[in-house]
């Protein structure tokens, strides 16, 4: 049996009694057999941790989904609130929202949803403080050690989160370049970042890239994040 | 355990997914409740507890396992919330936990999951490849299914198409190693 096909039925866990054998004999004999064996076996590892974070990505969204519908009342008093102060607003300045307005109305930090117990080396010890001083509301402090935390490796998430903090300080033109940058990087935060740049360039006073992104919120497939309020919002941007 | 729900977890389709997860999580959340977990900690164990169990159905653990999907899974978050207390250090005593009485076992999992550095790199040229190639890789290396498979599974004519399409995407993947960063 070719090598190749070898490590496939390997990968499989469908390797036949003699196959094994033959498997381990080259395994012990063969550097760039075990090479690929490697590869192929972290390949395996990868795609596993891959598989759980987009299904994490899908969790996260229905527990969104969740907390929408569990305080319905809530949602109509405080829309009814915002509906009466928006008509008195208007009633007395008739002047439309500012982008401050609106980027106050809409943005809330993305909650925390990389694990948050990670133990072990001092460098995961770091990112636990991290992600713990984010969701106690220490951005400041967070930032810090985000940007410590990026000196050593330049990790997506780690950025993501860098900007949402720095969104949070009001300081949005420092986090546009940061979430433009990884717009690209498909990954668990994809539709999330077109969201927050929106609102970036929104508080930043730049209302038609902010739409921009939010139209490309509303091309993503397979996804209902933020959809409604991505709406929403580009009507009262017009 | 019921092998409907076994493929419901495998398969991942949004809508099955979506009524079990509604299905259990009040009582989930009460559950911690008893346990001294807030719900907001209960929520995210939740997932947790959710990602493990598909874990567990996708290697095949469920198949020979006889309690239901609720106790398996509240099994698990029982592993999980005492985890929770452990690493924060919480107050709640330990020991008096284990005077409250239910039907549920703990299930232990595997903790392990940490990518080593090789991987966590491997991990990142994974993200760069397209959607379509994520998938094919995702469906053969871990999910284990078969070329013929993926082929029925994703609709390609025939197993030579998606032989081919997981070649390309294989290459790619190395090119992306082979090529020093920018």
């Amino acid at each position: 049996m070719k090598p190749q096909e070898l490590i496939s039925k390997y990968i499989q866990n469908s390797l036949t009694k003699e196959e094994e054998q033959e498997f381990d004999s080259l395994l012990a004999s063969d550097e760039g057999f075990r090479k690929e064996v490697a590869f192929h076996t972290n390949l395996k590892k990868v795609a596993e941790d891959k598989d759980d974070d987009n299904f994490r990505a899908l969790l996260s969204d229905l527990e969104f989904n969740v907390k929408k519908k569990r305080y319905p009342k809530w949602w109509y008093v405080a829309a009814s609130i915002i509906i009466l102060l928006g008509a008195f607003y208007f009633w007395n300045s008739k002047k439309p929202a500012s982008n401050e307005e609106l980027f106050a109305a809409y943005f809330e930090p993305y909650r925390n949803i990389v694990q948050p117990v990670v133990r072990g080396e001092e460098n995961k010890d770091l990112k636990t403080i991290a992600y713990n001083a984010y969701e106690n509301g220490d951005f400041k402090k967070a930032l810090n050690l985000f940007d410590s935390l990026l000196t050593h490796k330049q990790e997506p998430s780690v950025l993501f989160y860098k900007a949402n903090a720095l969104l949070k300080l009001n300081d949005a033109k420092k986090a546009i370049p940061i979430l433009e940058k990884n717009s690209t990087v498909v990954d668990s935060f994809s539709e999330k970042k077109y969201w927050y740049l929106a609102l970036a360039y929104l508080k930043d006073n730049q209302p038609e890239k902010s739409k921009e992104k939010l139209q490309m919120i509303l091309e993503i497939e397979n996804s209902e994040y933020k959809k409604e309020e991505a709406r929403e919002l580009l009507k009262r941007l017009d | 355990m019921d092998p409907s729900l076994i493929n419901i977890l495998i398969n991942t389709e949004r809508k099955e997914i979506s009524s079990l997860y509604d299905a259990h999580r009040t009582a989930f959340i009460n559950f911690g409740r008893k346990y001294g977990a807030d719900p907001d900690t209960m929520a995210d164990i939740y997932q947790e507890a959710f990602v493990v169990i598909r874990k567990h159905a996708i290697k095949g653990r469920l198949d020979q396992v006889d309690c239901s999907f609720k106790t398996y899974l509240f099994g698990i978050g029982k592993r999980m919330i005492f985890n929770y207390h452990k690493q924060t250090k919480n107050t709640v005593s330990l020991e008096s936990m284990l005077y409250i009485t239910d039907e549920i076992e703990e299930i232990t999992y595997d903790t392990s999951n940490e990518l080593s550095v090789e991987q966590t790199l491997l991990r990142t040229f994974f993200d760069k490849l397209g959607k379509r190639c994520q998938e094919m890789l995702i469906l053969f290396y871990y999910r284990g299914l078969t070329v013929e498979e993926i082929a029925k599974k994703e609709g390609y004519d025939n197993v030579h198409v998606v032989s081919s399409q997981k070649s390309r995407c294989l290459k790619q993947l190395r090119e992306m190693i082979n090529t020093p960063e920018q």
